[in-house]
């Protein structure tokens, strides 16, 4: 039996490649031919109109193009019976199709463009039972079941997935030069027990061959790289845009990792490229990646919709022999309309993760309003003012506010810095408010600290700060909050699981990653509670002093949906809240943390962007493709060196990417705070790194600010170790991270060492 | 076979070609952390950073390794890696490129298979292999020639139903073979260079913990069948050694932390010789609650470098520890994940080569590097120098580390070393403060206060003389006045109400005896030393001097201190006031009370002065600590114990005996109150369930 399904399999691959010859060119699903004779392929069985391309794609299944749309810059070309369809660039002739063409019939996944994943909870287990269904083998291959329509410049599909119960439409156009599809969210049918969790859209459109030579690019932080030809067995790398939802309750954890800042994703294959964005529901959007193997039939690099996410709670924590885990389904999202990704495929020249880059830049100019500024690179000093401790007076245990910085002394280590040479400063000054580095409540007024020296003195710091051209920034955290109080209630304004349990935000013990218990639990304020407050509180900060800028770390750096049963939030509303809050404080600068792409393009600053991508197996190396998107249009800072891995490295990353170098600094390290909750503030003392910044700033001053507003036009990997990063005033970085010296176009730089050069090739360090 | 060797090397290099970067990484998926001198977790710096990660491709092999179960490197530039599951061994360079594959295995011209082995070693121009389902230790030169084949030894010394499951293997340098066999808890079985089996060598011991004791006990009174059926408690075998340069074998062994001791250090008696002053237990020592049956450190293999410092690998985790040889925490990193880079499947064995570490994965079948950083490196060269004594050497390494990681305890005990010699005893002591280290602290306040009292030492001869002088003249006036006072008053001014606890101290039979006659007892006098008592033992706790005081601040825990002094006292009266209603006592609970508790005042007085003393005296004189502190509890004691007889008018053997039952009856409280703590919590418990239940299921 199998057998003769084997010899009837390799017949119909053997007849697929006499027939067309045209397949075997290309492992990466691309095509470089202009047009095929039309008039030898017949007419389509669907419309009747002039066939442009067959191909078999499963024994006995022919597809026929025909063509759909022309906006004049591209034509699109589909099959009305199954719905598969490639686009064509009217100049350069390029195509692309929708699946992969010539894979073999076992893998079926391969020839699907829409990929359903669902759970079946009336099967009792110890975890709730997930499977996927392809669009192939539920809708085409043994009848055929889809319906399409044509659309405005398209074709729109209906996929019935008859076994399990449930049916959804999706629509795939062409739209100026790029390819737009779009999963309907209102399409979405489930009649059956079966629930749905995601559906993979496209999820082979970006992919390649065995052969072929080149890397799919993932947003992992930075920005990484998976090349086609990876030396690892099968291997699935998944990231949530904008990293995990924090509406859970999360009892370990592990691994550190760098999120997802970017709604973005690409394949570069051999002279190709392929560049999707998520441009409707990305906050709802996993990017996935994966090498052909067993359960990946290809190697491809697509987009996720998340419909909803199964959470899990202990029950019965403490009783050992009754504990279980159970598990509920969030209900189905309605807040979007439409999960959409737009393709396009990078001009001649562009194929690289430079280009993709630069057209994702482009989209953000477009699109999302990010402007191009006048920057100052500045080296920057990141002031803990306060912090909040357990303490206890003669044994009655209460909450200490431990001052760790004053007003004045900030300014006397930022006069202390500008004395070593560090000319350019900025200070962002966490800790200043009433309840120090973490919220004890969520802040309504800009009120300084009297411990730290009161209004006067801050008063006199801002005006200190404007003299010596630092920018200041004075940071507040509009979302996260450990007791109630200014109007928030804890039981009622705190995001909740799919439980409606409160969702507490917890550290880990670093060694048996469990909850640590001796710290506060955080709690976040749900997004509607936290833009009320937010705009009384911008009212309060402008009246404080115009010239000191915002900073809303978290905004920046989390995401989350609330299923509080009053008011259930999505991602997507948290999200326009989070613009609302950060469009509340328009006259004033505003800095954010980590850098979510919505945040990022208001965001005057970036702290702590990411500059590693984030350890998969699957990447061979990470790229500044962050940087490359927004050097020049915003203002990046790196983690702090105390956090770094290794501080050279950290250093040399920032020279690579643009980025300017931060420390956290405090007067002084009273030694109550080793056995406190912040015993990760080690080395903050200014004086263990005053000198060492120092060193580090007059390297990297030079390039620094030759290069501030200047956009990166070029970044590519030279050797081993080596990266070389072009800027569009001519400036030319070449940075070494080996451990000995290497030579690249007759320049020599020293082992953990850069070089670079101005338009003329002089050198500037 | 060497040609296709070119090809594929050709392969390789064509690939490193194309590609944009050789796979690297700086990135760290686990967070660095080490454990302090409270025995807790606390973040520091990450020390090693997972450099690359190597499998059979980049060596540009065609077929995948296959369960590599060990790897050894024989500091002459070759790596060993036993690819079991394919009966073959790769070799690498120091650089972990592919120098060549010993495909096969020939003895006497039959190819010999060895998909189960577990272990290899390399030394000399012979390679040692452990074949564990072969039973059986093969001896092979370079290029695969089985020279010899160690079988199960002939000998009376093994039981009779041992088989010879080779797991790992050791050389060495006078070429005695050390094998490493499946369950032999008898030990490691040594043979010497004519493959002659000698000795049984290195066996752990069985501690003696209460439970091996209660079954050795409880062995005498069972049938042979019960015996048979109860477990045994045979020492834990060895699961894996290495050799360092001075021939210690160290072993590590799947012991859990109640057992101690899983790592181990033998000389060539195989008597262990790695201090166990520092260190009883390698590995993690907080305990991961959401685990039942908790899983610690499970650790499979140790490997030595040149600096004697070792390599401990954690399979529970997966991660590695590294420790100098006086059991100083250098750093621990690794994970247990796979998908992330420095983490694994399945962490078979650890081998260093210079100072980078490699960890091999016998179920990802790759080989992971890593490389110290800078605060690694520094970390690792200030303890070498620091355990060397070169103190001085030290100094600048600890400051580099400080300004990484300033909370670094052992970075301030190197630093206030330096200073203590250099004869600067309050930086030292600053710095052994910061460093905890109470009896270096106490050594340094010993040198600054005899640089004091030398320096001062008229001045304080004055001081002390004037201080006495005061004393005496005011103790004279005082005395003066209440002779004045009892003869206008006919009594004593200690006995007005006010001073009446104080006056009981010194004549406690009259004192009580008023209690009845006079109705003395006052309950706010008894309340107000009780809130002294409570507020000297807070001031205790607290105020004692850094070298007296184990405990810190957060440790404080306002219940404890509570049940300690007045639950303690109250459970006291209660005792004995309803033991002593029983036993004919005359004494009323208001009595019992006042007296119990003006008998404390001593007690309460002695916990001050030795607060207040421990900042004069060192650890070496902490005997007149004790000495205040017993007088003062003597004193409260007698005082307590006249008083109760007088109250009670019991003869002192029935005050004797009814002491004793009141003790009996303490217990008898204390467990009603933990029987009634116990229903309660559970009743508490049963209800959040039933609450839980309901708020999640509807």
């Amino acid at each position: 039996m199998s057998i003769l399904k084997k010899t009837v399999m390799t017949a119909a691959v053997l007849l697929m490649f006499a027939c067309l010859p045209v397949l075997s060119i290309s492992g990466s699903g691309i095509e470089k031919q202009p047009d095929a004779q039309t008039s030898d392929l017949g007419t389509s069985a669907a419309s009747g109109a002039p066939v442009v391309l067959k191909t078999e794609i499963y024994d006995g299944i022919i597809v026929e193009y025909e063509l759909v749309a022309d906006n004049g810059t591209l034509q699109m070309y589909a099959d009305l019976r199954y719905g598969y369809f490639f686009w064509q660039d009217k100049t350069s002739g390029k195509r692309w199709f929708s699946i992969p063409r010539n894979v073999e019939d076992s893998k079926q996944k391969a020839k699907s463009q829409v990929i359903v994943h669902y759970i079946d909870s009336t099967i009792e287990s110890n975890s709730p039972y997930a499977d996927t269904v392809n669009s192939f083998a539920a809708c085409i291959r043994d009848e055929n079941r889809v319906t399409v329509k044509r659309i405005k410049n398209g074709i729109s599909v209906t996929y019935p997935f008859v076994d399990e119960g449930f049916e959804l439409t999706c629509e795939y156009a062409i739209e100026g030069d790029k390819l737009v599809a779009a999963v309907l969210n209102g399409s979405i049918k489930e009649t059956g027990t079966l629930k749905i969790t995601a559906v993979d859209l496209l999820p082979y459109c970006a992919s390649a061959g065995a052969q072929d030579k080149g890397y799919m690019f993932v947003p992992d932080g930075s920005g990484a790289l998976i090349p086609l030809d990876s030396s690892k067995d099968e291997m699935i790398y998944t990231a949530p845009v904008y990293g995990t939802d924090k509406s859970a309750n999360v009892q370990t954890q592990q691994f550190r990792s760098e999120p997802v800042r970017l709604p973005v994703f690409g394949i570069r294959a051999n002279e190709e490229a392929l560049l999707g964005i998520i441009t409707a529901g990305e906050t709802q959007a996993e990017i996935v990646a994966g090498i052909h193997g067993e359960t990946n039939s290809d190697t491809a690099v697509s987009a996720r919709y998340i419909y909803r996410t199964i959470q899990s709670t202990i029950l019965f924590e403490n009783d050992w022999a009754n504990r279980q885990t159970v598990y509920s389904t969030q209900p189905a999202l309605s807040a979007i309309d439409r999960f959409e990704v737009t393709y396009s495929m990078l001009p001649e020249g562009e194929t690289d993760y430079v280009g993709m880059a630069k057209r994702f830049r482009q989209y953000l100019i477009d699109e999302k309003g990010l402007s191009k500024k006048t920057l100052q690179s500045a080296f920057t000093l990141s002031v803990v003012g306060s912090v909040k401790i357990d303490s206890s007076f003669l044994g009655i245990p209460y909450r200490k506010l431990l001052p760790l910085t004053t007003y004045a002394q900030a300014q006397q280590i930022a006069s202390e810095l500008q004395g070593s040479g560090i000319d350019s400063l900025q200070i962002r000054y966490t800790g200043w408010q009433n309840t120090g580095l973490q919220n004890d409540k969520i802040p309504v007024k800009a009120s300084p600290l009297g411990k730290l020296g009161g209004k006067r003195q801050l008063e006199s710091l801002i005006a200190y700060a404007k003299e010596n051209g630092i920018s200041l920034f004075l940071e507040t955290d509009p979302i996260s909050f450990v007791k109630g109080g200014n109007s928030v209630r804890k039981a009622s304004d705190a995001i909740k699981d799919s439980f409606g349990i409160i969702a507490e935000q917890h550290q880990y013990k670093r060694s048996v990653y469990i909850v640590d218990d001796s710290v506060p639990v955080v709690c976040l304020l749900t997004p509607r509670k936290a833009v009320d407050l937010a705009q009384k509180y911008a009212a309060s900060f402008s009246r404080l002093n115009g010239s000191a800028g915002v900073s809303l770390s978290g905004v920046g750096s989390v995401l989350y949906s609330d299923f509080g049963k009053k008011a259930m939030t999505t991602r997507d509303q948290t999200q326009q809240a989070f613009e609302e809050i950060l469009d509340g404080f328009a006259d004033t600068p505003v800095a954010v943390s980590g850098g979510n792409m919505f945040a990022a393009v208001r965001a005057d600053t970036v702290y702590d962007c990411p500059v590693y991508s984030g350890g998969h197996q699957l990447f061979e190396t990470g790229v500044p493709f962050y940087q490359i998107v927004f050097h020049g249009y915003t203002r990046m800072v790196t983690d702090t060196m105390q956090q770094a891995f290794d501080r050279d490295t950290l250093f040399l990353k920032a020279v690579e990417s643009g980025c300017d170098i931060a420390y956290t600094a405090v007067y002084e390290e009273p030694s109550e705070l080793t056995y406190s909750i912040y015993n990760s503030l080690y080395s903050t003392g200014y004086t263990y790194w005053k000198d060492e910044a120092a060193a580090y700033y007059s390297r990297y001053r030079a390039v620094a600010s030759a290069n501030a507003s200047a956009v990166i036009v070029g970044h590519r990997m030279p050797s081993e170790q080596v990266s070389e990063t072009v800027y569009d005033t001519g400036c030319r970085v070449i940075v070494n991270y080996n451990d000995h010296e290497v030579t690249i176009d007759g320049v020599t730089i020293g082992a953990m060492d850069f070089y670079a050069e101005g338009k003329n090739g002089e050198k500037i360090a | 076979m060497k040609y296709k060797l070119l090809i594929a090397l050709c392969i390789v290099t064509g690939l490193l070609g194309i590609s944009v970067r050789a796979e690297s990484t700086e990135f760290v998926p686990y967070y660095g952390y080490e454990y302090n001198s409270y025995d807790e977790s606390v973040p520091v710096p990450e020390g090693y950073i997972p450099e690359k990660v190597y499998s059979y491709r980049e060596w540009g092999l065609e077929t995948p390794l296959q369960t590599p179960t060990d790897f050894c490197y024989d500091d002459q530039g070759s790596l060993y890696v036993l690819d079991a599951g394919n009966s073959r061994v790769i070799v690498l360079d120091a650089e972990l490129k592919l120098k060549k594959t010993i495909d096969s295995f020939v003895f006497e011209g039959e190819v010999l298979t060895f998909s189960e082995a577990g272990g290899i070693f390399a030394a000399g121009d012979r390679i040692y292999i452990a074949d564990t389902s072969g039973c059986r230790v093969l001896i092979s030169d370079l290029s695969g020639n089985v020279q010899s084949i160690i079988t199960r030894p002939d000998s009376v010394l093994l039981s009779e139903n041992f088989e010879f499951k080779a797991q790992k293997v050791l050389v060495d340098s006078a070429n005695n073979i050390y094998v490493v066999a499946e369950g032999s808890t008898e030990g490691i079985l040594v043979f010497d260079a004519q493959y002659q089996f000698q000795r049984f060598y290195g066996t752990n011991t069985v501690t003696r913990t209460a439970e091996v004791i209660k079954s050795f006990f409880l062995r005498k009174f069972l049938t042979k069948e019960q015996i048979r059926r109860s477990t045994r408690y045979t020492p834990a075998p060895v699961a894996n050694f290495d050799i360092g340069k001075d021939g210690m074998v160290y072993t590590v062994t799947n012991a859990d932390q109640s057992k101690g001791l899983n790592f181990r250090g033998l000389n060539y008696k195989g008597n262990n010789i790695v201090s166990a002053e520092n260190r009883q237990y390698y590995g993690d020592t907080e305990w991961d609650r959401l685990i039942r049956n908790s899983v610690n450190t499970r650790l499979v293999d140790v490997t030595v470098d040149s600096d004697g410092v070792f390599y401990l690998l954690d399979a529970a985790r997966g991660r590695v520890f590294c420790y100098t040889e006086e059991g100083w925490l250098v750093s621990v990193f690794g994970g247990l994940d796979g998908s992330l880079k420095g983490t694994f499947v399945s962490p078979a064995a650890v081998e260093t080569i210079g100072e980078k570490v490699l960890v091999l994965d016998d179920q990802a079948a790759t080989i992971t590097s890593f490389t110290p950083n800078v605060y690694a490196r520094t970390v690792k060269q200030a303890m070498l120098e620091y355990a060397k004594g070169n103190y001085e050497e030290s100094f600048t390494l600890w400051q580099k580390v400080l300004d990484q990681n300033s909370f670094n305890e052992w970075a301030h005990l190197g630093i206030a070393k330096v200073y203590e010699e250099q004869g600067n005893y309050s930086e030292a002591m600053h710095h052994y403060r910061l460093g905890v280290a109470q009896g270096s602290y106490s050594n340094a306040m010993r040198s600054l206060r005899e640089e004091y009292v030398n320096d001062h030492f008229l001045m304080i001869v004055l001081c002390i003389a004037g201080a006495i002088a005061l004393i005496a003249v005011s103790v004279t006036l005082i005395r003066k006045r209440l002779r004045r006072f009892v003869a206008e008053n006919g009594y004593s001014a200690m006995e007005k109400p006010a001073l009446f606890p104080f006056y009981s101290l010194a004549h406690p039979i009259d004192a009580f005896e008023q209690f009845r006659s006079h109705g003395k007892a006052r309950y706010t006098a008894g309340i107000v030393v009780l809130a002294f008592w409570l507020v000297a033992y807070v001031i205790r706790f607290f105020g004692t001097a850094f070298h007296f005081n184990g405990s810190r601040a957060v440790d404080f825990n306002l219940f404890s201190a509570l049940a300690g002094t007045i639950g303690l006292f109250m459970v006291f009266v209660v005792a004995n006031w309803a033991v002593t209603t029983l036993m004919d006592g005359k004494g009323t609970f208001k009595s019992i009370f006042c007296v119990s508790a003006y008998g404390m005042i001593p007690y309460c007085v002695s916990l001050l002065c030795t607060t207040a003393l421990s900042y004069v005296l060192t650890r070496q004189d902490a005997v007149f600590l004790e000495i205040v502190l017993y007088v003062g509890l003597a004193w409260s004691a007698v005082v307590v114990f006249v008083g109760l007889m007088t109250i009670h008018q019991y003869t002192v053997g029935k005050t004797i005996a009814a002491l004793l039952i009141t003790v009996i009856g303490i217990v008898i409280i204390f467990f009603i109150m933990i029987l009634l703590s116990g229903l309660f919590s559970q009743i508490v418990s049963f209800a959040q369930s039933v609450y839980e239940e309901i708020s999640i299921r509807l």
